[in-house]
């Protein structure tokens, strides 16, 4: 929920974070993009519920399933064999498929990228063709997808896997942090801490018996050991070049230790409103408003549960919990987004365009320079094919139901309305944005249009000295 | 001990679904080979 609440540092997180670093890329602005983090935690947490609940509910059925001898991931299975009608039965059938096949398939997609493009293509063999990275890449996928075969045959328990992936994952938390809060991190502590990571979870999870380690001092270990070694590596090995710095803390502003970076950028920037500092109390204030709204999603929760298991005097106070601390965060959230934008100035990117506006035509002249790309058909809308696919299985719900009868009758035709509804909300929020695209375009102003005509057609970035 | 019992209707739900992602699979394989260079950013800023 630490990781969740304050994010991985923008990583492909594969635990809460969840692609994290797509969701903020895909994000309308910086602002949308933060808001991304509150949604993700409620979401998660909330939806991880269905899968809690009918748990408790199954050591409430079958008491037995309390025994650690047993095994209890059968609970699930029993529970939708004993409640679930035909129809029902066969769609969590297909809804766990498509929850594992999802994950699976995204983390394969990723996995393999990072070991081709920012490993293998970057440096033992550079230059080869899309073609040879392709069946590398394909390659790579199968290797990671036989190792998970090999760790899910091999462990009792898949907490004992869930443990273990805690740990390697927040192994690498402090080191997505210092990516952004210390301008001296560089590539040898971002290889370190990845790698390193992995290593020495494995190790400590080999080596520590279980029964004196339990796996959250294990995972402390394991953070506490990885950050040793990627300091160190990032402290032996040369900073990134000055260029770069420069780059990146012009378009980032970020907060925390970039004094060498900030002072040169700062002492030759046009930039107003700019304020000195680390920005130190934004940090501490951030951390202290994820705190806040941890224990917000964390009352919801408990408080969820309690009532779930007929304890109401618990979950009110719980639940009264929730709103108050989540009533103070969403007073301050907005406030503290004002103050983040006010701390890091005007862009100077805006400033740029701004002085040398670029005529909105300048942007589909760009664009037609790219020839006979334009020519390629688009697909349709993602929220097309997402409604289509969602309404297919209304009619065939809804037959299933009126081929039944009674409570199976009852459950399947409900849920194929609830399909159809669902594919409809879909189709029509989906058209929502292409509208407001619509607008903004229209309304683009010579500042927008400018950046735009950089993102299609990229400049050169002008180091600070420069500027 | 209740035991899952699978239906021809749960079957019918499962072999859809699989149907289903291979259209999908089947449609977005017309746009294999291109990239997001292909299409050209509508998005101002």
């Amino acid at each position: 929920m630490i990781g969740t609440s304050v994010g991985y540092g923008g990583d492909t997180a594969p635990l809460g974070g969840a692609m994290e670093g797509q969701m903020v890329l895909s994000s309308r602005n910086v602002r949308e993009a933060s808001k991304m983090y509150i949604v993700a935690v409620i979401t998660l947490f909330v939806m991880l519920l269905l899968v809690t609940l009918p748990a408790l509910g199954a050591i409430v059925q079958w008491p037995w399933l309390r025994n650690p001898e047993v095994d209890r991931e059968k609970a699930y299975g029993l529970l939708m064999a004993q409640y679930l009608p035909p129809g029902m039965l066969g769609l969590l059938f297909v809804v766990m498929l498509a929850a594992v096949m999802s994950t699976i398939g995204s983390n394969l997609i990723f996995g393999s990228q990072v070991l081709v493009s920012d490993v293998y293509r970057r440096y033992p063999n550079p230059g080869r063709t899309d073609r040879h990275y392709l069946w590398v890449g394909r390659g790579a996928a199968a290797a990671i997808l036989a190792l998970a075969i090999v760790v899910a045959f091999r462990v009792d328990l898949i907490f004992h896997v869930a443990a273990f992936m805690v740990a390697a994952s927040a192994a690498e938390l402090p080191a997505n942090w210092a990516q952004w809060w210390w301008w001296r991190f560089n590539q040898w502590g971002r290889i370190s801490a990845s790698f390193g990571g992995i290593i020495i979870s494995a190790l400590v999870w080999l080596v520590l018996p279980t029964q004196v380690w339990p796996w959250w001092e294990r995972t402390y270990l394991v953070i506490g050991a990885n950050t040793a070694l990627w300091v160190v590596v990032t402290l032996l090995t040369p900073a990134d070049s000055p260029a770069v710095l420069e780059r990146f803390y012009r378009k980032g502003r970020p907060l925390g230790a970039w004094g060498p970076v900030r002072r040169r950028c700062d002492m030759q920037t046009t930039a107003p409103g700019r304020a000195p500092g680390s920005g130190l109390p934004l940090i501490l204030g951030g951390l202290g408003l994820a705190v806040l709204g941890a224990v917000a999603a964390a009352l919801l929760i408990s408080g969820l549960s309690s009532a779930y298991v007929g304890r109401y005097e618990s979950a009110a106070v719980q639940l009264g919990g929730f709103l108050a601390s989540g009533a103070v965060f969403l007073g301050i959230y907005g406030k503290y987004l004002d103050r983040l934008e006010e701390w890091a100035g005007a862009s100077e990117e805006t400033l740029e365009s701004s002085a040398s506006p670029t005529p909105a035509s300048a942007v589909s002249e760009v664009a037609t320079e790219r020839g006979p790309a334009h020519a390629v058909r688009e697909p349709v809308r993602t929220s097309v094919v997402v409604a289509l696919a969602t309404a297919a299985y209304g009619p065939l719900l809804m037959l299933v139901g009126l081929l039944s009868e009674g409570r199976t009758m009852a459950y399947n035709l409900i849920a194929g309305a609830a399909f159809l509804v669902a594919a409809a909300i879909v189709w029509i929020t989906g058209r929502t944005p292409d509208q407001a695209d619509a607008r903004l375009i229209e309304d683009v102003s010579p500042a927008l249009a400018g950046s735009q005509a950089d993102m299609v057609s990229p400049a050169k970035m002008p180091r600070c000295s420069e500027v | 001990m209740p035991a899952i019992q699978l239906q021809f209707v749960d079957w019918l739900i499962i072999g859809s679904y699989f149907l289903i992602l291979l259209m999908i699979g089947l449609y977005y394989r017309r746009f294999a080979g291109r990239s997001m260079e292909d299409w050209p950013l509508h998005w101002p800023g």
